[in-house]
């Protein structure tokens, strides 16, 4: 009974049998939460449409995206005249299916998304834990770093850095992630100054825990809610970086495709063919609002200090 | 106010070194852009005299002092693509970029301030619904696509408005618009919920309990208060646009720095895009010490330390 | 003596998804000319709800659904929304219990002054100045000039309360409603700031409503008390009789759990349990739980406020030996 006493009041995860059982609880009233909320079931639902396109876009791709059709070139959707059902969407100045090519697209913009938002977290979660638990020089350090980073926009660093470096998925994952850092670094290093001050991290001080047991056991599981609500919101905006660097030919190459290569494609078939520079552009939309509404439901339910202030 | 002033300009020279030190990494990882600009029959003899003549052929440390140096004096080579001084091409394109950027921050204030107060003060009405939503869309739509979608309804099917390029007010129309929009997206935002939790202040009460007009109450007591973050997020915002504006420029053919750093980095111009990242760089840290500096001036309870 | 005010069957509910919340429900009163008259009760009683509802300025979800508030012969909660802002803060004014959250911060004081002034009397930015400056004088406020010119956050608690009053009193009101104006502050700066007020109430032949869960203000500046219970008056009378003869239990029990200095028991007795959620009041009378002389009846069926012969009134069984009978003949005897 004592034992059951301490684990609950214990201040951080203790990893037990009873407490995963509590894990799959928490999950179903956090599940229960999100019905509740109308614009969360929404993004939830697009999230997972466009997790399922990427992931199972060779089954559900009618055309092979790639596939040249010369008879077919520049054809409208299917209700416009001259449209019809063999391409719902139509084609592009190649003859391409514009669904296929859409539902393929959605690959890439997951991926970069994930990934830079991986790549940037990581970075910024250890350099903004350092700053916050050690302080002093290394701080300042750090943080003239952050401000640095801050006084360069997102997007003239990726155009930047990707002139001068092998484009391709890796070196865009990767540029798009270390643009992102700054914000993880200030978040971590916020909380971990409040975090350190707390009774529990003290105790553990004067009993001798090591520094590095107190960040990892003690201080990023308490910032942890913070850094997925904050991921989800950003891999929106990787989500349009990626899209305007491929537009700007810096980022995919073809023959891959992006939804921001579809757009720089078609802006040249404008004037004649509005549909080929439409559909990724609202394909880009939705899915990065879908994840704004995910991401938001997300701050609401676990992130405390939000909480009430959206009415 | 003035050791203030001093403590925080003092943080600039720290700042703009790091800046300084990636563009040179920067440099460093491109490698020398003699292979581009050389014929590509160029003899060893001929790449190694001008490796020399530019300095490439010396070692790390001696490049970066040099560079240093230059840099100090304002110097951050000649343009490959147009062979006169990069400083000088991007603080020619300087004044069209600060002309776009003010006339999206006018048209994003004045959709935002309104739409924020209306949709705060009538909250669950349909002009609430309305913001809400544009303050959400506003977000979830790439820039450069709102862009040729207004080209294509403007310009392009309407044909009310020029598609690209300069010379008339008709020309700076389109472009302002889909840079103000995100922008008026984030401060409609700010404007709604700042002016909510407001009007639920006592003092919101005091004002109406002496007989003032709802308006005025709104207008003269909530919104004054909400000026501090309003005008902080505004400023912020003004030093994304200049980020933000690049492919803007680009698509609208508008003759601004977005559009030379986009042809520099097409012809891996590496003078010009140093001297652009500079000057970006130092436009970003000014303005954001000045949001620092209004932020104090607006919020009387906030003292100088 | 005449009527200042008049509250006739007021009834303010507020309306949330779930449910209705009877905040106010039925409260008449009056306050005559010259007079401090008190509202007291413990939070939630929906004293300061009464308050707001003279004032109209209860925010939705919350709305006034029945009565009547004469003031100089309107109904205030008929009126033009036009008319009634000329009535608050020149007829009727009002001062709230956290003056540091009351005042705007980001307006100097000056200007939060002037702006009552320049509304209602017409003043000139610089006659209102003058003015401003000789209320701050009168409310005891030392370098009144420099006080105008300064921002809510330089000041201290209690002077932050003097300008409220100063304010409130600028356009020399008919009746203040004064809303804890103590509460918030030190017990020594409380005393100052009734005597402030008992004063200015001469001087400017105001009438005082004063809302309140400290029967040591009420002792100290009221002339009549109203006793507020679950959204209803429970008790009203002169602050002499209140204090010497409580008649409703629950008034009882409040004065029973105020400390005295000179009682000769020193052990307080609380009054037990808590106050019904106004979303859920018990039926009959709504004190019947907490009620030492809880009978039959008063589970069941809510009783009347009667007057008592004089001016005083009460809400209780105990006083209503005819309508009990009766009662039971119809009830409980047959």
């Amino acid at each position: 009974m004592e034992l059951n006493n301490q684990a609950e009041l214990s201040p951080y995860p203790v990893e037990s049998s009873r407490q995963k059982e509590n894990m799959s609880k928490k999950l179903l009233v956090l599940l229960k939460k999100l019905l509740t909320s109308k614009t969360g079931v929404v993004g939830l639902l697009i999230v997972l449409t466009v997790c399922l396109m990427a992931l199972l876009a060779p089954i559900i791709a009618p055309y092979d995206p790639n596939k040249i059709d010369t008879a077919n070139m520049l054809k409208p959707p299917f209700w416009l005249i001259n449209g019809d059902l063999s391409h719902i969407l139509g084609t592009d100045n190649l003859g391409r299916d514009i669904l296929s090519r859409l539902i393929y697209g959605s690959r890439i913009s997951i991926i970069v998304g994930i990934l830079s938002v991986v790549v940037g977290g990581l970075i910024g979660v250890i350099f903004g834990l350092i700053a916050g638990y050690y302080g002093g020089i290394v701080d300042s350090l750090i943080m003239r770093l952050v401000d640095s980073f801050l006084a360069i926009p997102t997007t003239l660093f990726c155009i930047v850095f990707l002139t001068v470096l092998n484009p391709g998925l890796f070196t865009l994952i990767f540029v798009i992630g270390v643009t992102n850092w700054v914000m993880y670094a200030s978040l971590v290093r916020s909380e971990t100054l409040s975090i350190k001050e707390r009774e529990y991290v003290k105790a553990a001080k004067t009993i001798g825990v090591s520094n590095f047991n107190i960040i990892f056991r003690h201080i990023l599981p308490n910032v942890f809610s913070s850094i997925i609500v904050i991921s989800t919101l950003s891999i929106a905006g990787t989500i349009i970086t990626e899209s305007s660097l491929s537009f700007l030919g810096l980022g995919i190459q073809p023959p891959a495709i992006s939804w921001g290569i579809m757009l720089s494609e078609g802006r040249e078939h404008l004037a004649t063919s509005w549909w080929l520079s439409t559909f990724p552009g609202v394909a880009i939309s939705i899915t990065v609002l879908g994840i704004i509404f995910l991401g938001e439901w997300l701050r609401d339910v676990l992130d405390p200090r939000s909480r009430g202030t959206k009415s | 106010m003035w050791k203030y002033l001093f403590m925080r300009l003092l943080q600039i020279p720290p700042v703009l070194f790091i800046v300084t030190i990636m563009i040179f990494v920067l440099v460093y990882i491109a490698g020398d852009p003699v292979a581009t600009m050389l014929p590509a029959d160029a003899s060893p003899e001929e790449i190694a005299q001008f490796r020399h003549a530019l300095g490439f052929d010396q070692p790390f440390y001696v490049q970066f002092g040099n560079y240093i140096l230059d840099l100090i004096r304002g110097d951050f080579g000649e343009s490959y693509q147009y062979g006169t001084s990069a400083l000088g091409l991007v603080l020619e394109r300087l004044p069209a970029t600060l002309e776009l950027a003010t006339a999206s921050m006018v048209i994003a204030i004045l959709i935002a301030i309104p739409l924020g107060i209306i949709s705060a003060v009538k909250p669950n009405t349909v002009i609430d619904f309305f913001a809400t939503s544009f303050s959400v869309l506003g977000k979830a739509i790439p820039n450069f696509w709102l862009g040729i979608m207004l080209i294509l309804v403007f310009s392009v099917t309407l044909k009310v408005l020029p598609v690209s390029g300069t010379g008339s007010y008709a020309h700076i129309v389109l472009p302002a618009i889909t840079l103000g929009t995100a922008m008026s997206a984030e401060i409609t935002r700010l404007v709604r919920s700042s002016m909510l939790e407001i009007l639920h202040q006592d003092y919101i009460r005091t004002a109406r309990s002496k007989g003032l007009k709802y308006s005025a109450v709104v207008i003269k007591h909530a919104f004054k208060n909400s000026l501090v973050p309003v005008i902080t997020i505004t400023f912020l915002q003004a030093a994304a646009l200049v980020g933000g504006s690049l492919i803007t420029e680009m698509i609208f053919a508008w003759p601004g720095l977005g559009q030379l750093i986009i042809q520099a980095v097409y012809a891996k111009d590496l003078p010009i895009i140093q001297a652009a990242v500079f000057v970006t760089a130092s436009m970003i840290i000014f303005i954001n010490i000045l949001t620092d500096i209004m932020y104090r001036v607006l919020d009387p309870r906030i003292k100088f330390i | 003596m005449t009527k200042m005010l008049e509250v006739v069957n007021l009834k303010t509910h507020f309306y949330t998804d779930k449910e209705i919340i009877p905040s106010v429900d039925g409260v008449s009163f009056t306050i005559d000319k010259g007079q401090t008259t008190a509202i007291v009760g413990e939070s939630g009683c929906g004293k300061s709800v009464t308050s707001y509802s003279i004032m109209r300025l209860v925010d939705s979800p919350g709305k006034i659904v029945d009565g009547e508030v004469i003031f100089e012969g309107k109904d205030l909660t008929k009126i033009s929304e036009k008319e009634m802002r000329s009535i608050r803060g020149n007829d009727i004014s009002m001062i709230f219990q956290e003056p540091l959250s009351s005042l705007n911060p980001v307006v100097k004081i000056g200007k939060q002054l002037n702006e009552t002034l320049i509304l209602h009397q017409k003043l000139t930015k610089k006659m209102a100045k003058q003015r401003s400056i000789e209320m701050l004088n009168k409310v005891g406020l030392p370098r009144a000039d420099k006080i105008y010119e300064s921002y809510p956050h330089e000041l201290s608690g209690g002077m932050r309360q003097r300008v409220m009053i100063a304010m409130a009193l600028a356009c020399s009101p008919k009746l203040l409603i004064a809303d804890e104006p103590t509460t918030a502050l030190d017990v020594t700066i409380q005393a100052q700031i009734l005597k402030l007020m008992k004063g200015l109430r001469d001087d400017f032949d105001t009438s005082i409503l004063l809302i309140t869960h400290d029967l040591g203000v009420v002792a100290e500046i009221a002339d009549k008390v109203i006793v507020m219970y679950s959204g209803q008056v429970v008790e009203e009378a002169d602050v002499f009789s209140l204090f010497a003869n409580p008649r409703h239990p629950y008034t009882k029990g409040l004065l029973n759990s105020t400390p005295h200095l000179d009682d000769e028991k020193d052990d307080l007795e609380p009054i037990k349990g808590n106050v019904p959620s106004p979303a859920n009041r018990p039926t009959g009378c709504s004190f019947h739980p907490r009620c030492p002389y809880v009978k039959a009846i008063c589970r069941q069926e809510s009783p009347n406020l009667t007057s008592l012969g004089d001016s005083n009134k009460v809400r209780c069984w105990l006083y209503e030996e005819n309508q009990e009978e009766l009662f039971y003949a119809e009830n409980i005897g047959r």
